[in-house]
Protein backbone atom coordinates (compact mmCIF):
# COMPACT_ATOMS: atom_id res chain seq x y z
CA UNK A 1 0.00 0.00 0.00
CA UNK A 2 1.22 3.47 -0.77
CA UNK A 3 0.09 6.50 1.08
CA UNK A 4 -0.53 9.97 -0.19
CA UNK A 5 -1.33 12.93 1.95
CA UNK A 6 -4.03 15.32 0.85
CA UNK A 7 -4.39 18.80 2.18
CA UNK A 8 -7.07 21.32 1.69
CA UNK A 9 -5.21 24.05 -0.15
CA UNK A 10 -7.88 26.66 0.27
CA UNK A 11 -11.65 26.79 0.26
CA UNK A 12 -11.98 25.25 -3.17
CA UNK A 13 -8.88 23.32 -3.85
CA UNK A 14 -7.09 20.27 -2.63
CA UNK A 15 -3.49 19.42 -3.16
CA UNK A 16 -1.51 16.26 -2.91
CA UNK A 17 1.46 16.36 -0.66
CA UNK A 18 3.44 13.19 -0.84
CA UNK A 19 7.07 12.34 -0.86
CA UNK A 20 6.94 11.04 -4.37
CA UNK A 21 4.36 13.22 -6.00
CA UNK A 22 4.30 16.64 -7.52
CA UNK A 23 1.90 19.13 -6.09
CA UNK A 24 -1.00 19.89 -8.31
CA UNK A 25 -4.23 21.56 -7.68
CA UNK A 26 -7.39 22.22 -9.50
CA UNK A 27 -9.71 25.15 -9.62
CA UNK A 28 -12.64 22.80 -9.49
CA UNK A 29 -14.07 22.18 -6.13
CA UNK A 30 -13.47 18.71 -4.86
CA UNK A 31 -11.47 17.56 -7.83
CA UNK A 32 -7.81 17.19 -8.53
CA UNK A 33 -7.23 16.73 -12.23
CA UNK A 34 -4.87 15.90 -13.63
CA UNK A 35 -2.00 15.22 -11.32
CA UNK A 36 1.31 13.69 -11.92
CA UNK A 37 2.06 10.74 -9.79
CA UNK A 38 5.01 8.56 -10.48
CA UNK A 39 5.11 9.88 -14.04
CA UNK A 40 1.60 8.82 -14.77
CA UNK A 41 -1.59 10.75 -15.13
CA UNK A 42 -4.33 9.83 -12.77
CA UNK A 43 -7.56 11.26 -11.56
CA UNK A 44 -9.09 11.55 -8.18
CA UNK A 45 -12.71 12.26 -7.71
CA UNK A 46 -13.49 13.35 -4.23
CA UNK A 47 -16.81 13.77 -2.62
CA UNK A 48 -17.31 17.38 -1.46
CA UNK A 49 -19.77 16.22 1.19
CA UNK A 50 -17.05 14.23 2.80
CA UNK A 51 -14.44 16.95 2.80
CA UNK A 52 -16.62 19.59 4.48
CA UNK A 53 -14.91 22.47 2.79
CA UNK A 54 -14.53 25.57 4.79
CA UNK A 55 -14.59 23.72 8.07
CA UNK A 56 -11.68 21.39 7.94
CA UNK A 57 -8.22 22.71 7.50
CA UNK A 58 -6.38 19.55 6.62
CA UNK A 59 -7.06 15.90 6.12
CA UNK A 60 -5.06 12.86 5.47
CA UNK A 61 -6.07 10.04 3.24
CA UNK A 62 -4.55 6.73 2.54
CA UNK A 63 -4.82 4.39 -0.34
CA UNK A 64 -5.84 1.13 1.11
CA UNK A 65 -6.08 -2.28 -0.31
CA UNK A 66 -9.39 -4.11 -0.67
CA UNK A 67 -8.30 -6.36 2.16
CA UNK A 68 -7.90 -3.42 4.42
CA UNK A 69 -11.21 -1.96 3.34
CA UNK A 70 -13.10 -4.24 5.67
CA UNK A 71 -11.55 -2.53 8.60
CA UNK A 72 -12.64 0.88 7.53
CA UNK A 73 -15.57 2.40 9.31
CA UNK A 74 -18.43 1.91 6.89
CA UNK A 75 -19.97 5.19 8.01
CA UNK A 76 -17.15 7.11 6.39
CA UNK A 77 -18.31 8.18 2.99
CA UNK A 78 -15.18 7.70 1.02
CA UNK A 79 -13.59 7.01 -2.29
CA UNK A 80 -10.83 4.54 -2.86
CA UNK A 81 -8.09 4.44 -5.44
CA UNK A 82 -5.65 1.63 -5.66
CA UNK A 83 -2.62 3.45 -6.89
CA UNK A 84 -0.61 0.24 -7.17
CA UNK A 85 -2.81 -0.67 -10.07
CA UNK A 86 -1.88 2.32 -12.19
CA UNK A 87 -3.40 0.99 -15.39
CA UNK A 88 -6.69 0.81 -13.59
CA UNK A 89 -6.35 4.45 -12.63
CA UNK A 90 -5.86 5.49 -16.17
CA UNK A 91 -8.75 3.51 -17.48
CA UNK A 92 -11.41 4.34 -14.96
CA UNK A 93 -12.70 7.83 -14.59
CA UNK A 94 -14.43 7.02 -11.33
CA UNK A 95 -12.33 4.66 -9.31
CA UNK A 96 -13.95 1.77 -7.63
CA UNK A 97 -12.04 1.81 -4.42
CA UNK A 98 -12.51 4.46 -1.78
CA UNK A 99 -10.06 7.06 -0.57
CA UNK A 100 -10.47 7.01 3.15
CA UNK A 101 -10.84 10.41 4.73
CA UNK A 102 -9.78 10.28 8.28
CA UNK A 103 -11.52 12.59 10.71
CA UNK A 104 -9.71 15.86 11.27
CA UNK A 105 -7.81 16.24 14.46
CA UNK A 106 -8.76 19.74 15.59
CA UNK A 107 -5.78 21.82 16.54
CA UNK A 108 -5.96 22.65 20.20
CA UNK A 109 -5.30 26.25 21.12
CA UNK A 110 -5.15 28.27 24.28
CA UNK A 111 -8.46 29.96 25.01
CA UNK A 112 -9.10 33.01 27.15
CA UNK A 113 -12.35 33.70 28.91
CA UNK A 114 -12.47 37.32 29.94
CA UNK A 115 -14.14 38.44 33.16
CA UNK A 116 -13.15 42.06 32.72
CA UNK A 117 -11.68 43.93 29.80
CA UNK A 118 -10.55 47.54 29.79
CA UNK A 119 -9.22 49.84 27.14
CA UNK A 120 -6.59 52.00 28.76
CA UNK A 121 -4.93 55.27 27.82
CA UNK A 122 -1.67 56.36 29.45
CA UNK A 123 -2.03 59.77 31.10
CA UNK A 124 1.29 60.13 32.89
CA UNK A 125 4.44 58.11 33.36
CA UNK A 126 6.48 57.63 36.51
CA UNK A 127 9.62 55.70 37.38
CA UNK A 128 7.90 52.56 38.56
CA UNK A 129 4.38 52.91 37.20
CA UNK A 130 2.12 54.84 34.85
CA UNK A 131 -1.17 56.60 35.41
CA UNK A 132 -3.92 55.58 33.03
CA UNK A 133 -7.61 55.91 32.40
CA UNK A 134 -9.46 52.62 32.12
CA UNK A 135 -12.65 52.41 30.10
CA UNK A 136 -14.71 49.30 30.61
CA UNK A 137 -15.08 47.47 27.30
CA UNK A 138 -18.30 45.81 28.37
CA UNK A 139 -19.68 49.29 28.89
CA UNK A 140 -21.20 48.57 32.27
CA UNK A 141 -18.77 50.07 34.74
CA UNK A 142 -17.77 53.70 35.19
CA UNK A 143 -14.34 54.86 34.03
CA UNK A 144 -11.49 54.32 36.44
CA UNK A 145 -8.00 55.65 36.83
CA UNK A 146 -5.16 53.50 37.98
CA UNK A 147 -1.43 53.58 38.54
CA UNK A 148 -0.19 50.35 36.96
CA UNK A 149 3.17 48.93 37.99
CA UNK A 150 5.76 48.58 35.23
CA UNK A 151 6.69 45.15 36.58
CA UNK A 152 3.34 43.90 35.28
CA UNK A 153 4.11 44.92 31.69
CA UNK A 154 5.75 42.63 29.14
CA UNK A 155 9.33 43.63 28.40
CA UNK A 156 8.60 44.15 24.72
CA UNK A 157 5.79 46.57 25.61
CA UNK A 158 7.78 48.75 28.00
CA UNK A 159 9.13 50.94 25.21
CA UNK A 160 5.57 51.64 24.04
CA UNK A 161 4.54 53.28 27.31
CA UNK A 162 4.10 56.97 26.67
CA UNK A 163 1.42 59.58 27.19
CA UNK A 164 -1.50 58.78 24.93
CA UNK A 165 -0.48 55.15 24.36
CA UNK A 166 -3.40 52.76 24.24
CA UNK A 167 -3.44 49.31 25.80
CA UNK A 168 -5.88 46.54 26.58
CA UNK A 169 -6.13 44.84 29.95
CA UNK A 170 -7.96 41.56 30.22
CA UNK A 171 -8.50 39.60 33.40
CA UNK A 172 -10.04 36.16 33.27
CA UNK A 173 -9.27 32.49 32.77
CA UNK A 174 -6.76 30.98 30.39
CA UNK A 175 -7.67 27.47 29.24
CA UNK A 176 -4.55 25.62 28.09
CA UNK A 177 -4.57 22.96 25.33
CA UNK A 178 -4.51 20.35 28.05
CA UNK A 179 -7.77 21.77 29.40
CA UNK A 180 -6.25 23.27 32.53
CA UNK A 181 -7.91 26.51 33.64
CA UNK A 182 -5.74 29.17 35.22
CA UNK A 183 -6.45 32.71 36.37
CA UNK A 184 -4.75 35.22 34.14
CA UNK A 185 -4.19 38.95 33.63
CA UNK A 186 -2.87 40.24 30.32
CA UNK A 187 -1.86 43.82 29.53
CA UNK A 188 -0.90 44.42 25.91
CA UNK A 189 -0.05 47.74 24.30
CA UNK A 190 -1.35 48.61 20.89
CA UNK A 191 1.13 48.76 18.06
CA UNK A 192 0.56 51.11 15.18
CA UNK A 193 1.90 50.87 11.66
CA UNK A 194 4.21 53.68 10.63
CA UNK A 195 2.72 56.53 8.64
CA UNK A 196 3.18 56.21 4.91
CA UNK A 197 3.65 59.32 2.80
CA UNK A 198 0.62 58.26 0.72
CA UNK A 199 -1.56 58.31 3.83
CA UNK A 200 -0.40 61.81 4.74
CA UNK A 201 -0.92 63.09 1.20
CA UNK A 202 -4.38 61.60 1.19
CA UNK A 203 -5.13 63.28 4.53
CA UNK A 204 -3.98 66.63 3.14
CA UNK A 205 -6.24 66.24 0.12
CA UNK A 206 -9.18 65.36 2.34
CA UNK A 207 -8.47 68.36 4.59
CA UNK A 208 -8.42 70.73 1.60
CA UNK A 209 -11.71 69.26 0.40
CA UNK A 210 -13.24 69.63 3.86
CA UNK A 211 -12.13 73.24 4.21
CA UNK A 212 -13.74 74.08 0.87
CA UNK A 213 -16.92 72.22 1.81
CA UNK A 214 -17.10 74.09 5.12
CA UNK A 215 -16.59 77.40 3.42
CA UNK A 216 -13.29 78.04 5.19
CA UNK A 217 -10.61 79.66 3.09
CA UNK B 1 -37.93 65.63 35.46
CA UNK B 2 -39.11 65.09 31.92
CA UNK B 3 -41.30 68.16 31.71
CA UNK B 4 -40.23 70.69 29.13
CA UNK B 5 -39.90 74.32 30.19
CA UNK B 6 -42.68 76.69 29.30
CA UNK B 7 -42.24 78.92 26.28
CA UNK B 8 -41.53 81.95 28.44
CA UNK B 9 -39.30 80.11 30.83
CA UNK B 10 -35.52 80.10 30.83
CA UNK B 11 -33.71 76.94 31.83
CA UNK B 12 -30.10 76.12 32.59
CA UNK B 13 -29.35 72.44 32.94
CA UNK B 14 -25.89 71.31 33.97
CA UNK B 15 -25.00 67.64 33.49
CA UNK B 16 -21.96 66.03 35.05
CA UNK B 17 -21.26 62.30 35.22
CA UNK B 18 -18.27 62.84 37.53
CA UNK B 19 -15.92 63.27 34.61
CA UNK B 20 -17.13 65.64 31.94
CA UNK B 21 -19.73 68.32 31.68
CA UNK B 22 -22.46 69.65 29.45
CA UNK B 23 -24.60 72.77 29.78
CA UNK B 24 -27.98 73.19 28.18
CA UNK B 25 -29.69 76.55 28.05
CA UNK B 26 -33.26 77.22 27.03
CA UNK B 27 -33.49 80.89 26.15
CA UNK B 28 -37.23 80.77 25.81
CA UNK B 29 -39.56 79.97 22.92
CA UNK B 30 -38.00 76.58 22.25
CA UNK B 31 -34.58 77.95 21.38
CA UNK B 32 -31.82 75.84 22.92
CA UNK B 33 -28.07 76.18 23.20
CA UNK B 34 -25.74 73.27 23.96
CA UNK B 35 -22.34 74.01 25.46
CA UNK B 36 -19.90 71.09 25.48
CA UNK B 37 -20.85 67.47 25.74
CA UNK B 38 -20.58 64.51 28.06
CA UNK B 39 -21.91 60.97 28.00
CA UNK B 40 -24.48 59.44 30.27
CA UNK B 41 -22.74 56.53 32.05
CA UNK B 42 -25.83 54.35 31.85
CA UNK B 43 -27.11 54.91 28.31
CA UNK B 44 -23.80 55.99 26.71
CA UNK B 45 -25.77 58.67 24.89
CA UNK B 46 -24.80 62.36 24.87
CA UNK B 47 -26.54 63.88 27.91
CA UNK B 48 -27.96 66.82 25.98
CA UNK B 49 -29.48 64.63 23.28
CA UNK B 50 -30.92 62.20 25.79
CA UNK B 51 -32.49 64.96 27.87
CA UNK B 52 -33.88 67.00 24.96
CA UNK B 53 -35.32 63.92 23.31
CA UNK B 54 -36.83 62.94 26.65
CA UNK B 55 -38.70 66.22 27.01
CA UNK B 56 -39.79 66.23 23.40
CA UNK B 57 -37.61 69.00 21.96
CA UNK B 58 -37.12 68.61 18.19
CA UNK B 59 -33.35 68.53 17.80
CA UNK B 60 -33.30 69.73 14.23
CA UNK B 61 -35.25 72.93 14.83
CA UNK B 62 -34.94 73.48 18.57
CA UNK B 63 -31.16 73.59 18.98
CA UNK B 64 -29.64 76.78 17.58
CA UNK B 65 -26.06 76.48 18.71
CA UNK B 66 -23.64 73.73 19.70
CA UNK B 67 -20.53 75.17 21.32
CA UNK B 68 -17.30 73.27 21.93
CA UNK B 69 -15.51 75.53 24.40
CA UNK B 70 -12.26 73.62 24.12
CA UNK B 71 -11.14 70.20 22.97
CA UNK B 72 -10.53 68.47 26.27
CA UNK B 73 -11.70 64.94 26.75
CA UNK B 74 -14.06 65.88 29.58
CA UNK B 75 -15.86 68.44 27.41
CA UNK B 76 -16.28 66.75 24.05
CA UNK B 77 -17.48 63.21 24.64
CA UNK B 78 -20.48 62.66 22.39
CA UNK B 79 -20.22 66.04 20.68
CA UNK B 80 -19.98 64.36 17.28
CA UNK B 81 -23.36 62.73 17.73
CA UNK B 82 -24.72 65.96 19.20
CA UNK B 83 -23.70 68.03 16.16
CA UNK B 84 -25.02 65.33 13.87
CA UNK B 85 -28.39 65.12 15.63
CA UNK B 86 -28.88 68.88 15.84
CA UNK B 87 -28.76 69.13 12.10
CA UNK B 88 -29.50 72.84 11.80
CA UNK B 89 -27.48 74.11 14.73
CA UNK B 90 -24.46 76.32 14.18
CA UNK B 91 -21.28 74.73 15.49
CA UNK B 92 -18.88 77.01 17.34
CA UNK B 93 -15.30 76.24 18.28
CA UNK B 94 -11.90 77.84 18.59
CA UNK B 95 -10.32 78.95 15.32
CA UNK B 96 -7.28 76.80 16.04
CA UNK B 97 -9.40 73.72 15.43
CA UNK B 98 -10.30 74.78 11.92
CA UNK B 99 -6.84 75.28 10.46
CA UNK B 100 -5.64 73.15 7.57
CA UNK B 101 -2.93 71.65 9.71
CA UNK B 102 -5.35 70.47 12.37
CA UNK B 103 -7.92 69.14 9.91
CA UNK B 104 -5.16 67.21 8.10
CA UNK B 105 -4.25 65.69 11.45
CA UNK B 106 -7.89 64.72 12.02
CA UNK B 107 -8.23 63.24 8.54
CA UNK B 108 -5.03 61.22 8.92
CA UNK B 109 -6.04 59.77 12.26
CA UNK B 110 -9.68 59.53 11.21
CA UNK B 111 -8.63 57.03 8.54
CA UNK B 112 -7.49 54.78 11.36
CA UNK B 113 -10.73 54.50 13.31
CA UNK B 114 -10.75 53.66 16.97
CA UNK B 115 -7.50 55.42 17.70
CA UNK B 116 -8.33 58.39 19.85
CA UNK B 117 -11.67 59.38 21.24
CA UNK B 118 -11.14 63.11 20.73
CA UNK B 119 -9.98 62.68 17.15
CA UNK B 120 -12.92 60.46 16.31
CA UNK B 121 -15.35 62.96 17.82
CA UNK B 122 -13.94 65.80 15.75
CA UNK B 123 -13.93 63.64 12.64
CA UNK B 124 -17.65 63.00 13.15
CA UNK B 125 -18.25 66.72 13.66
CA UNK B 126 -16.45 67.59 10.41
CA UNK B 127 -18.26 64.90 8.42
CA UNK B 128 -21.59 65.99 9.85
CA UNK B 129 -20.97 69.66 8.98
CA UNK B 130 -19.88 68.70 5.47
CA UNK B 131 -22.92 66.52 4.88
CA UNK B 132 -25.36 69.14 6.10
CA UNK B 133 -23.51 72.02 4.37
CA UNK B 134 -23.01 73.96 7.58
CA UNK B 135 -20.21 76.45 8.07
CA UNK B 136 -18.73 76.43 11.59
CA UNK B 137 -18.19 79.61 13.50
CA UNK B 138 -15.04 80.74 15.24
CA UNK B 139 -15.21 82.17 18.71
CA UNK B 140 -13.15 85.09 19.86
CA UNK B 141 -13.25 87.60 22.68
CA UNK B 142 -16.43 89.68 22.85
CA UNK B 143 -17.76 88.05 19.70
CA UNK B 144 -21.52 87.59 19.43
CA UNK B 145 -22.07 83.95 18.58
CA UNK B 146 -25.82 84.04 18.15
CA UNK B 147 -28.50 86.69 18.28
CA UNK B 148 -32.25 86.72 18.49
CA UNK B 149 -33.51 90.14 17.60
CA UNK B 150 -36.91 89.66 19.15
CA UNK B 151 -39.49 89.34 16.38
CA UNK B 152 -42.91 87.83 17.09
CA UNK B 153 -42.83 88.90 20.71
CA UNK B 154 -39.74 86.85 21.54
CA UNK B 155 -37.35 88.66 23.86
CA UNK B 156 -34.06 89.59 22.23
CA UNK B 157 -31.11 87.50 23.20
CA UNK B 158 -27.41 87.53 22.54
CA UNK B 159 -24.85 84.87 23.25
CA UNK B 160 -21.35 86.22 23.48
CA UNK B 161 -17.99 84.54 23.77
CA UNK B 162 -15.87 86.41 26.29
CA UNK B 163 -12.46 84.90 26.29
CA UNK B 164 -9.68 85.33 23.73
CA UNK B 165 -9.69 82.58 21.17
CA UNK B 166 -5.98 81.98 21.08
CA UNK B 167 -6.57 78.43 22.20
CA UNK B 168 -10.14 77.90 23.21
CA UNK B 169 -13.41 79.61 23.93
CA UNK B 170 -13.40 78.87 27.62
CA UNK B 171 -16.41 80.91 28.38
CA UNK B 172 -19.76 81.83 26.97
CA UNK B 173 -22.10 84.44 28.26
CA UNK B 174 -25.76 84.53 27.53
CA UNK B 175 -27.71 87.68 27.99
CA UNK B 176 -31.43 87.98 27.78
CA UNK B 177 -32.17 91.65 27.49
CA UNK B 178 -35.85 91.51 28.16
CA UNK B 179 -36.39 90.26 31.66
CA UNK B 180 -32.83 91.19 32.37
CA UNK B 181 -31.53 87.66 32.84
CA UNK B 182 -27.80 87.22 32.49
CA UNK B 183 -25.85 84.03 32.78
CA UNK B 184 -22.12 83.72 33.13
CA UNK B 185 -20.90 80.34 32.02
CA UNK B 186 -17.25 79.74 32.67
CA UNK B 187 -15.90 76.64 31.03
CA UNK B 188 -12.31 75.87 32.06
CA UNK B 189 -10.97 79.40 31.85
CA UNK B 190 -8.26 80.00 34.43
CA UNK B 191 -6.38 83.03 35.70
CA UNK B 192 -3.16 84.14 34.10
CA UNK B 193 -0.20 86.07 35.52
CA UNK B 194 -0.52 88.20 32.40
CA UNK B 195 -3.57 90.43 32.86
CA UNK B 196 -4.20 90.42 29.13
CA UNK B 197 -5.28 86.82 29.42
CA UNK B 198 -7.63 84.77 31.53
CA UNK B 199 -10.36 86.11 33.79
CA UNK B 200 -8.59 89.40 34.46
CA UNK B 201 -8.80 90.32 30.77
CA UNK B 202 -12.55 89.71 30.80
CA UNK B 203 -13.20 91.68 33.96
CA UNK B 204 -11.17 94.61 32.63
CA UNK B 205 -12.69 94.55 29.16
CA UNK B 206 -14.78 97.52 28.11
CA UNK B 207 -16.30 95.58 25.28
CA UNK B 208 -17.94 92.77 27.17
CA UNK B 209 -21.76 92.88 27.28
CA UNK B 210 -23.29 94.82 30.11
CA UNK B 211 -25.28 93.04 32.74
CA UNK B 212 -24.82 91.31 36.04
CA UNK B 213 -25.31 87.57 35.96
CA UNK B 214 -27.55 85.73 38.40
CA UNK B 215 -26.33 82.27 37.41
CA UNK B 216 -22.67 81.35 37.36
CA UNK B 217 -21.18 78.16 36.00
CA UNK B 218 -18.04 78.06 38.11
CA UNK B 219 -15.01 77.53 35.85
CA UNK B 220 -12.53 74.70 35.96
CA UNK B 221 -14.29 72.60 38.57
CA UNK B 222 -13.92 75.19 41.28
CA UNK B 223 -10.13 75.25 41.25
CA UNK B 224 -8.37 78.14 42.96
CA UNK B 225 -6.46 79.14 39.82
CA UNK B 226 -9.74 79.79 38.00
CA UNK B 227 -11.28 81.88 40.77
CA UNK B 228 -10.93 85.65 40.57
CA UNK B 229 -12.67 87.65 43.34
CA UNK B 230 -13.35 90.51 40.88
CA UNK B 231 -15.58 88.20 38.86
CA UNK B 232 -17.82 87.73 41.90
CA UNK B 233 -17.71 91.43 42.63
CA UNK B 234 -18.17 92.92 39.17
CA UNK B 235 -19.92 90.36 37.02
CA UNK B 236 -22.31 88.58 39.38
CA UNK B 237 -25.18 89.52 41.65
CA UNK B 238 -24.73 88.99 45.36
CA UNK B 239 -25.30 85.39 46.36
CA UNK B 240 -25.74 84.07 42.81
CA UNK B 241 -26.74 80.58 41.85
CA UNK B 242 -23.37 78.91 41.33
CA UNK B 243 -22.86 75.47 39.89
CA UNK B 244 -19.90 73.30 39.03
CA UNK B 245 -18.86 69.82 37.99
CA UNK B 246 -16.18 67.66 39.64
CA UNK B 247 -12.95 66.46 38.05
CA UNK B 248 -10.50 63.67 38.80
CA UNK B 249 -7.20 62.89 37.17
CA UNK B 250 -4.35 61.16 38.87
CA UNK B 251 -3.84 62.68 42.28
CA UNK B 252 -5.84 65.77 41.27
CA UNK B 253 -9.40 65.81 42.48
CA UNK B 254 -11.49 68.96 42.18
CA UNK B 255 -12.99 70.74 43.95
CA UNK B 256 -10.91 70.39 47.11
CA UNK B 257 -12.33 71.10 50.54
CA UNK B 258 -10.58 74.47 50.38
CA UNK B 259 -12.25 75.21 47.02
CA UNK B 260 -15.67 74.29 48.37
CA UNK B 261 -15.23 76.49 51.43
CA UNK B 262 -13.96 79.40 49.34
CA UNK B 263 -16.99 79.20 47.04
CA UNK B 264 -19.33 78.83 49.97
CA UNK B 265 -17.99 82.13 51.26
CA UNK B 266 -19.10 83.76 48.01
CA UNK B 267 -22.57 82.21 47.82
CA UNK B 268 -24.91 80.09 49.84
CA UNK B 269 -26.47 78.83 46.61
CA UNK B 270 -23.62 76.62 45.41
CA UNK B 271 -24.25 73.25 43.75
CA UNK B 272 -22.22 70.43 42.26
CA UNK B 273 -23.34 67.66 39.89
CA UNK B 274 -21.58 64.93 41.89
CA UNK B 275 -19.26 64.58 44.86
CA UNK B 276 -15.60 64.98 43.78
CA UNK B 277 -14.62 61.38 44.37
CA UNK B 278 -17.05 58.53 44.58
CA UNK B 279 -16.60 55.09 46.05
CA UNK B 280 -15.32 52.55 43.56
CA UNK B 281 -17.69 49.83 42.39
CA UNK B 282 -16.12 46.46 43.29
CA UNK B 283 -15.55 43.84 40.61
CA UNK B 284 -15.54 40.02 40.89
CA UNK B 285 -13.02 38.70 43.45
CA UNK B 286 -10.59 37.37 40.85
CA UNK B 287 -10.56 40.70 39.02
CA UNK B 288 -9.98 42.58 42.26
CA UNK B 289 -7.06 40.29 43.17
CA UNK B 290 -5.27 41.01 39.91
CA UNK B 291 -6.09 44.71 40.07
CA UNK B 292 -4.65 44.91 43.57
CA UNK B 293 -1.48 43.11 42.47
CA UNK B 294 -0.92 45.24 39.38
CA UNK B 295 -1.73 48.72 40.62
CA UNK B 296 -0.44 51.21 43.14
CA UNK B 297 -3.82 52.90 43.25
CA UNK B 298 -7.16 52.76 41.48
CA UNK B 299 -10.26 54.87 41.80
CA UNK B 300 -13.47 55.58 39.99
CA UNK B 301 -13.66 58.79 38.02
CA UNK B 302 -17.31 58.84 37.21
CA UNK B 303 -20.37 57.13 38.44
CA UNK B 304 -23.85 58.41 38.23
CA UNK B 305 -24.98 61.31 36.16
CA UNK B 306 -25.80 64.38 38.17
CA UNK B 307 -28.15 66.98 36.79
CA UNK B 308 -28.84 70.44 38.19
CA UNK B 309 -31.69 72.42 36.70
CA UNK B 310 -32.54 76.07 37.21
CA UNK B 311 -35.75 77.46 35.75
CA UNK B 312 -37.24 80.94 35.89
CA UNK B 313 -40.06 82.83 34.26
CA UNK B 314 -38.67 85.33 31.78
CA UNK B 315 -41.15 87.92 33.03
CA UNK B 316 -40.59 87.46 36.74
CA UNK B 317 -39.16 90.49 38.54
CA UNK B 318 -37.16 89.97 40.57
CA UNK B 319 -36.05 86.74 38.94
CA UNK B 320 -37.42 83.80 40.81
CA UNK B 321 -35.22 80.80 40.16
CA UNK B 322 -36.46 77.33 40.90
CA UNK B 323 -33.64 74.87 41.62
CA UNK B 324 -33.95 71.12 41.07
CA UNK B 325 -31.30 68.49 41.77
CA UNK B 326 -31.35 65.08 40.14
CA UNK B 327 -29.41 61.88 40.81
CA UNK B 328 -25.98 62.55 42.36
CA UNK B 329 -26.27 66.35 42.27
CA UNK B 330 -25.99 68.05 45.63
CA UNK B 331 -25.62 71.47 47.22
CA UNK B 332 -22.19 72.54 48.44
CA UNK B 333 -23.63 73.05 51.90
CA UNK B 334 -24.36 69.35 52.26
CA UNK B 335 -21.23 68.14 50.48
CA UNK B 336 -18.74 66.04 52.40
CA UNK B 337 -15.33 66.29 50.77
Amino acid sequence: MQLARFEQYDHERLRIASDNSDINDSEEEGKIIPSLYMDRKWKVITNPDVTSYGQLTSQECGFITPQEEAGVDSKINSTYIDIDNKSNLLQKEIPESPIVWYPLKHQKTTLFTSLKKWRGVVLKTYKDCFLCRLVDQDGNSPDEEAEILLTKIFDEDLQLIDIGAVFYWSIGYRINPSGTRTKSSIIRFRRLPVWRSEELSEAQKKAEKTLIALGIT
Amino acid sequence: MLTPPLNEEVEISIFGPGYGECILVHIGFNDWIIIDSCISPSSKEPCAIEYLSGIGVPLDTGVKLVIATHWHDDHIRGIGKTVNSCSNATFVCSDGLLTKEFITFIKAYGARPGLTEGVNEFDIVLKSLETSHRTPKYASAEKALWKRNGPNGKPPCCITALSPADFAIHLAKIQLKEGDICLLLGSDLENSPDKRHGWAAIVDSNLRPEGIASVFKIPHHGSKNADLPEVWQKMLIKNPLAVMTPFSKGNVSLPTLEDVNRIKNQTSEGYITAPPRVKRVKKPKIVEQFVKGATKSIYQVNGFLGHIRFRADLKSKPIDWKTELFHSATSLNSLKV
